[in-house]
């Protein structure tokens, strides 16, 4: 415009005066296409009053303005010329197509004569809008031959036909015409209309509104009212969405007064979470909503997604328990079996969301403030009412977890709950755990897991011949089971290594006898274990030739001085030989990495403690941090692992970084190792690296390596970073990962930044071996059993440990529980936000 | 797997047994052979392998209620009688301006 102004001040001629009036007609469209048809009118009459040689190139653009009015004679008009040019027809079209809203102008307008072939069309368009809209009608009659499809009123033929469509219940192929119709188009102002009439969502001008529930049978407006009440709800609104339940309702009972029940309850569901008032909810839906099995399955899954509290996972419980009489009572499900039993496992999973700490507050708080939910059966029918809760007799045994797994196993007695129950029982003391065990042989006398544990629990209490007989049992029952095959040498082995503890070498004899029989011990390395038991044997009888030829043999089968010095040593430790093996030496010359890697993979093969002499560890890490692989993988592994039980932490983090850039397939294995290696204000180092290594368990199907990480990460992190770890690694995180960390070849120093609270001298470590070290004192306590303790204390604190006694003093004294480490929000859901 | 409902896919109700179950999947595998719709077949297949274990059949219906679904998702699948108008009340929507 400015440009167009500017050369027409200069030049001031007719060419001039053509390119303004242009600029002039492109403003005033542009105004017209923003709605601003106002403006657009005055600038045309200020155009016209300014430019009079031009009123005849401005008529178009007069006539397009008053049809956007809904005048539609003086564009009519235009079309009646028949010397019209092509491209102007075209134009005129488009706007009579964008402003044809009402077909019937045009089907009356006189501008143009009666058989003009667009007032033919407009007639057929406007039978056939009443024949459609006020009864059903053939295919045929839509037809409509009279409007081409290049015709300004195209659209409203799809139109037409996707009403057709709606009234015959053809929701796709009224979708199929409406997606057809031209959006700039007049027609095209009835699709969000039609299209909520369907069921999609959609926003609606009053008009459409009032259409939708005109024709749509009322759903439509049912539906936007819901809408609204969501929109409130999610604002917290309370007097709006009040307002929308009480219309909910209404149009709810005249609608589809079927689905009115269900809808009071996930109303009262949903306001409830919003934290809308009860009672106001119960009057604005008219009554209390009914307490059937559907009620109490939603609102107990409203608890579980209430996750701001814990407390809140003990009143899911309880709200399951209340679903799980009233799903018997309506037959949802019998009152047995293995549909229980999943829900009294699903209640066991929620209290896994607790961290372990909590628990006890947990239960402690529940117990304080819940009052029931007899109040929620308050204006319920007799058949509901008789499943009410009894008054004080409310039996809360979802709070223990052993009791849910205990019915779980119960009512579905599979091997599958029997072994989650057995895993938390074991956890929790071996006794239960046996306990346990012994219930599932009675349930499932063919299963070989309990005995397993049976076997295994007898065997850390040193009654061997005990553990025999159930491994002679578990023989029975699966002989090929290689856990069975392996704990037949690991017993003979201990018991042959008790007898000679006990020196009582006639009666270890056989038992030796039998080890060299068994198949199993003629595998790998194991020959050298068994002539490093006979060596042991020989020496009591004081036989030096036999016993001479028997360490012989061990440096045969392992084939190495060092490797057989290692073995002989931690046999005649355990059979408490004594003065007969010096540790082995560092040579410099042999290689000890391989050597020593065998001796530890064959100690962990046959349950025999390993310990790596510190003098050997220089020479061990030299070797490791070589340029060429040292040892096999499984070697390196048991190498690492003897390392770290013998809490050599830089040997093994030497081992991990060996692992990672030798062992590929087990670099599961190598990146726990490093986790475990990493202290603890490296923690984000550690937290990778065991996600790394979970992941990769996970991919190679070792449940055994999985289990290991599960529980390290579950003593050893944060539960807070317990969470993160869970998302899966992707290859290329991972492999970046390894990456990082074998540029890394030492155990980290620590920073001199590390923020306050972080150093060690600060803060004790609380890591377990540590605070074993301090005879188990938690952190904030001092060391060492205070003086002045009263002794009765003192024998309490020997007897249950520091924090037991602390958390049972501040009870007693009225301090409260120790402070937790997670703050939580105050508010706590009670029987007050149940809803109606 | 997806997260939808076994018993929204069959189209049985929360509290139906093992024989209405086989029932409503023999129905829809008639609806939707193998050879004809491959993929609906196999949500149909996939629903019931869910429903035919009583484990993962209890799983699904402790979980299937969605307490934040919007409200409105209570209508999806309903239909009400339509009603036939006359053109009054669409020409109404139609001669709307432009917003």
């Amino acid at each position: 415009m400015d440009i167009a102004k500017a050369v027409h001040k200069r030049l001031g001629n007719a060419a001039s005066e053509e390119l303004l009036v242009d600029a002039y007609v492109a403003r005033i469209c542009s105004l017209a296409e923003r709605s601003l048809d106002a403006e657009a009118r005055t600038l045309l009459e200020l155009v016209q009053g300014r430019h009079p040689s031009a009123r005849d190139r401005l008529r178009e653009v007069s006539a397009t303005l008053k049809a956007r009015g809904g005048d539609m004679q003086a564009l009519l008009e235009l079309l009646a010329d028949p010397s019209l040019p092509a491209e102007k027809r075209a134009g005129i079209e488009t706007g009579i197509r964008d402003a044809a809203g009402d077909p019937a102008r045009i089907w009356r307008c006189d501008a143009l004569p009666p058989e003009h072939a667009l007032r033919v069309a407009a007639g057929a368009v406007v039978r056939a809008l009443e024949a459609v809209t006020s009864g059903p009608v053939a295919a045929e009659l839509l037809a409509l031959p009279e409007i081409s499809r290049h015709s300004p009123l195209a659209p409203w033929k799809m139109m037409l036909r996707a009403i057709q469509a709606f009234y015959g219940n053809e929701d796709a192929l009224c979708e199929k015409y409406l997606a057809a119709v031209e959006p700039s188009a007049a027609a095209a102002r009835l699709v969000p209309a039609v299209r909520a009439m369907i069921g999609r969502k959609q926003k609606l001008t009053p008009a459409a509104e009032a259409l939708a529930k005109q024709a749509g049978g009322g759903l439509a407006a049912l539906r936007a009212t819901l809408v609204a009440l969501d929109q409130a709800l999610d604002k917290k609104n309370q007097t709006l969405a009040l307002q929308e339940m009480g219309k909910a309702v209404t149009l709810c009972q005249e609608v589809c007064p079927d689905l009115l029940e269900r809808l009071k309850q996930h109303i009262s569901v949903r306001a409830m979470m919003a934290g809308t008032k009860v009672d106001r909810v119960a009057v604005a839906v008219g009554g209390p909503s009914l307490k059937n099995a559907w009620f109490w399955r939603l609102l107990a899954r409203a608890y579980e997604e209430t996750q701001h509290d814990p407390v809140t996972i003990p009143i899911a419980c309880s709200v399951w328990e209340e679903f799980r009489k009233h799903a018997v009572h309506e037959k949802w499900f019998p009152a047995t079996g293995p549909e229980i039993a999943t829900l009294y496992l699903h209640m066991a999973d929620l209290w896994r969301r607790i961290p372990e700490d909590e628990t006890e507050y947990v239960k402690h708080k529940f117990a304080a403030t819940f009052r029931g939910h007899r109040d929620s059966y308050a204006g319920q029918p007799p058949e509901i009412r008789a499943l009410m809760p009894e008054a004080g007799r409310q039996d809360h045994y979802y709070v223990h977890l052993d009791t849910l797994f205990e019915r779980a196993c119960e009512a579905d007695p599979c091997a599958e709950n029997f072994q989650q129950w057995l895993n938390l029982a074991k956890e929790e003391d071996r006794r239960r755990g046996d306990l346990v065990a012994d219930r599932w042989v009675a349930a499932l006398p063919q299963d070989i897991p309990p005995v397993l544990h049976l076997m295994q629990s007898a065997e850390k209490t040193n009654a061997l011949q005990k553990a025999f007989k159930l491994m002679e049992k578990a023989e029975r029952l699966d002989g090929l089971n290689p856990e069975v095959r392996k704990a037949r040498l690991r017993l003979l082995i201990s018991l042959a290594t008790r007898h000679l503890q006990q020196n009582k070498t006639r009666l270890a004899e056989p038992e030796l006898r039998q080890i060299e029989a068994l198949p199993q011990a003629q595998q790998g390395d194991r020959p050298a274990l068994v002539a490093a038991l006979r060596w042991v044997y020989w020496t009591l009888w004081h036989a030096p030739s036999e016993a001479d030829a028997a360490r012989a043999a061990v440096v045969r089968v392992l084939g190495s001085e060092v490797a057989a010095q290692i073995i002989l040593k931690a046999v005649a430790d355990a059979c408490k030989l004594k003065g007969e093996v010096a540790g082995p030496k560092a040579t410099g010359a042999a290689p000890l990495a391989a050597a020593l890697g065998r001796a530890c993979a064959l100690g962990e093969d046959t349950g025999l403690p390993i310990e790596i002499p510190r003098a050997l560890s220089n020479q061990l890490k030299r070797e490791l941090s070589g340029g060429d692989p040292v040892a096999d993988a499984a070697g390196l592994g048991a190498l690492g692992e003897a390392a770290l039980r013998g809490r050599n932490v830089g040997l093994a983090y030497a081992v991990s970084a060996a692992g990672l850039k030798y062992a590929q397939e087990r670099w599961a294995e190598f990146l726990f190792l490093r986790a475990r290696c990493l202290p603890a204000w490296a923690e984000e180092r550690q937290t990778l690296c065991a996600a790394a290594a979970s992941e990769l368990a996970r991919r190679q199907r070792n449940p055994d390596l999985l289990g290991r990480i599960g529980k390290w990460r579950e003593k050893e992190l944060d539960w807070l970073e317990r969470n993160d770890t869970d998302v899966a690694m992707t290859t290329q995180q991972i492999n970046d990962l390894v990456q990082r960390e074998r540029e890394q070849p030492g155990l980290p120093a620590m920073p001199d930044d590390m923020p306050d609270g972080m150093e060690d001298d600060d803060v004790p470590c609380d890591c377990p071996s540590c605070r074993a070290e301090r005879r188990g004192m938690p952190r904030g306590m001092p060391t060492g059993i205070p003086p002045g303790m009263p002794p009765v204390l003192e024998r309490l604190m020997e007897e249950l440990g520091p924090e037991e006694l602390m958390r049972a003093m501040a009870q007693i004294l009225g301090g409260g529980m120790p402070k937790r480490r997670r703050r939580r929000s105050s508010r706590i859901l009670d029987d007050k936000d149940l809803p109606f | 797997m997806t997260n939808e409902d076994p018993r929204q896919v069959l189209e049985v109700e929360a509290e139906a047994g093992d024989e209405e179950i086989r029932a409503a999947y023999l129905r829809k595998v008639k609806e939707y052979p193998p050879d004809r719709s491959p993929r609906e077949f196999e949500r149909v297949r996939d629903a019931y392998e869910m429903l035919r274990d009583p484990r993962r059949r209890t799983r699904s219906l402790l979980l299937a209620a969605d307490p934040k679904q919007p409200l409105a998702a209570l209508l999806d699948g309903l239909k009400s009688k339509r009603q036939f108008t006359g053109p009054d009340a669409w020409l109404a929507v139609s001669r709307e301006k432009k917003t």
